[in-house]
């Protein structure tokens, strides 16, 4: 069987001291006591051993507030906590031995009522006792075995078999608080247990999110180095190692580099599950391009709930693929007009990329070049949506469906 | 604020400052070909470019904000209160939120990109001088929070500063239109008013916007005991 005195390791121990320091009513009720008792009771026989009692137990109730003050005030030094509950279990003992001292002092000067103040006082500071000390068994017993043993020899030496038996009742009293004492400061114990290890484990697991969060955002990062910007400085260096693109042609590749760039730093702002808002940055960014293309962008959008899905990475392929869209109809098409627009089901939200220029054949393009298209569907697929293609007799159409609902299947983030 | 009336006749002077070589031979060749606009000064550090303020106003200031000897925000803060009608632009690579922000709220009424093609770049320049400001949908996003008070809310400057202004309705409508992606010409067509309108609702915006972030700046300090009243 463990201990039931054993002080708690560190972190709950400091937790529980702290929980008796702060209890600052036992002053409130304890100070004005002992000028009652000194007013009502002081008499020639005892005024002068009384007053200084008076004066002793004062002071020894405000030393345990100066200490539990400035403890709470400066914070526990975790090296010498211990010893910091040793001494202020000491001066629990002093303001024991104070209270335990007044049975003797006033017990045959002022004759019968002195008993019941006596026990009175005594059951009171006890009750008291277990309140506020109760974190903490050995506080407890510092401050009450002193009160009981003082109280209990005065009463038993008296000789009267009343006061004797008063002796016992302060004596049994006494075991059943400790009892009492012993059960509640297990209780508490668990519950800052409790509360330290569900803090700890709290700090872990955001600990654990954080991380998982800079890891994907580095996944995303590398991925998109790898299939975008890196993929296009690559193609720009064989093209100009091997000399045989016009300087036009190669700053046309850089441009697109650096608007993959931009697009990747758009999609950094969170666009806080906004899908216009990200269309919105996408036309900001491609709109110049497509005026001097000589292309007319015609913007039909409609209120889109919010996206709970849409998150910087969701954002991203998002704009990859209408990106794509747009490149192509700006470097294959002819097209003269573009139409943009969007529309909202009850599961799905459209957006819809149509032109009025050549069109292509999708199974054709497919084959022969179709990495754009083929990178179209992967991302779109990623993000749990769909894309498709649908040729029309004057120029083509694109539609991107996403989902109203966070996808189930979100194969690569 | 007043807004300049350009007139047919008048040259934009301009000045710039910034250290990219490449960007400078670019805004000297663009300009070189635009009869309406002088290129007064050019240089790369912030000391001569604080020094600048000393002479003649001109008509629009372009600011890089990593000048080498210091940051370009500096020199917008300066020359907004020696040069209170010159219009600054800040050059930018990738005009990301954060920065434009803090440029916008430093006083800067515009900003240009670096990538620009020569016709872009004069027709930004002369579209500033008219009272234009450019405008991107993310800004707009994060003028509205601003103004509404988000995210990182001083809400309480908002209420105990009488002077604080907020946003018109109108003004509010066009953020909100920007922000779906809608160009200034067809925001001019759903509300009725013509392209200039359109135009100087975003540079009254961004008036407010400095106006804001002073006062929120004062509350701050005040807030932290910095000054006494």
């Amino acid at each position: 069987m463990r201990n039931p005195l054993a002080l708690s390791p560190a972190p709950i121990l400091a937790q529980q001291l702290r929980m008796v320091m702060s209890n600052f009513r036992s002053t409130i009720v304890a100070i004005p006591l002992c000028f009652v008792i000194w007013l009502s009771l002081e008499n020639p026989q005892n005024s002068f051993e009384l007053t200084i009692w008076m004066f002793c137990a004062v002071f020894a109730n405000l030393l345990l507030q100066a200490f539990g003050r400035y403890y709470l005030k400066h914070g526990f030094n975790p090296k010498s906590l211990r010893s910091t509950v040793y001494w202020y279990a000491f001066l629990h003992s002093l303001d024991g031995i104070a209270w335990g001292l007044l049975s003797w002092l006033i017990i045959g000067t002022v004759s019968e009522t002195a008993a019941i103040i006596i026990i009175a006082v005594f059951a009171g500071m006890l009750g008291a006792g277990l309140a506020t000390l109760s974190a903490i068994p050995i506080l407890f017993i510092a401050f009450t075995l002193p009160h009981t043993s003082a109280i209990a020899a005065k009463l038993w030496i008296s000789n009267d078999s009343i006061y004797q038996a008063m002796a016992i009742i302060a004596v049994l009293y006494f075991i059943s608080l400790i009892a009492q004492v012993i059960n509640s400061s297990k209780i508490i114990k668990n519950a800052i247990s409790t509360k330290l290890e569900l803090k700890k484990s709290n700090q872990r697991l955001r600990e654990i999110e954080r991380s998982q969060t800079l890891q994907q955002e580095r996944q995303r990062l590398m991925q998109e180095m790898h299939d975008g910007l890196g993929s296009s400085l690559l193609s720009a260096l064989r093209v100009v190692e091997k000399g045989n693109m016009p300087s036009h042609e190669v700053a046309q590749v850089l441009k697109e580099c650096i608007d993959d760039l931009k697009l990747a730093i758009d999609s950094i702002e969170p666009v806080d599950q906004d899908l216009l808002l990200l269309l919105a940055t996408l036309r900001f960014r491609i709109g110049t391009r497509l005026e001097n293309s000589g292309i007319t962008l015609h913007w039909h959008v409609a209120t889109i709930p919010p996206l709970e899905w849409l998150n910087p990475s969701c954002s991203l392929h998002v704009l990859r693929i209408l990106q794509e869209a747009f490149t192509n109809i700006i470097k294959h098409s002819g097209a003269s007009e573009v139409r943009l627009s969007t529309q909202t089901t009850s599961r799905q939200v459209i957006v819809e990329i149509a032109d009025n220029g050549c069109g292509f054949d999708i199974e054709q393009t497919s084959a022969e070049s179709g990495r754009g298209l083929l990178n179209q569907r992967q991302r779109a697929t990623s993000i749990g949506a769909e894309v498709n293609w649908i040729a029309q007799q004057r120029g083509s159409v694109m539609q991107l469906r996403l989902p109203l609902e966070r996808p189930a299947l979100q194969t690569s983030v | 604020m007043a807004v300049p009336v350009p007139t047919n006749n008048e040259i934009i002077r301009v000045a710039l400052v910034d250290d990219d070589v490449g960007f400078q031979a670019a805004v000297v060749g663009a300009l070189s070909t635009a009869d309406d606009i002088n290129l007064d000064s050019v240089c790369g550090t912030l000391a001569a470019g604080l020094k600048l303020l000393d002479g003649e106003p001109v008509d629009i200031l372009i600011v890089d904000l990593g000048l080498p000897d210091g940051s370009g925000i500096n020199l917008v803060q300066k020359a907004n209160r020696c040069w209170p009608q010159c219009n600054i632009m800040v050059s930018t690579t990738f005009a990301d939120e954060v920065n434009v922000m803090k440029c916008l709220e430093s006083g800067a009424t515009g900003y240009l990109l670096k990538d620009s093609s020569q016709q872009n770049l004069i027709n930004e320049l002369r579209h500033l001088h008219a009272g234009g400001s450019p405008i991107s949908p993310l800004i707009a996003r994060r003028l509205l929070s601003r103004f509404r008070g988000e995210p990182n809310a001083p809400s309480k400057a908002a209420t105990e500063a009488d002077d604080q202004p907020l946003l018109s309705a109108r003004e509010q409508e066009v953020l909100e239109l920007i922000t779906k992606g809608f160009t200034a010409n067809e925001i001019a067509k759903l509300l009725s008013v013509s392209h200039h309108t359109v135009l100087t609702f975003v540079r009254r915006i961004y008036a407010k916007l400095k106006v804001n972030s002073k006062t929120e700046a004062i509350y701050e300090a005040r807030l932290q005991g910095i000054l006494d009243n």
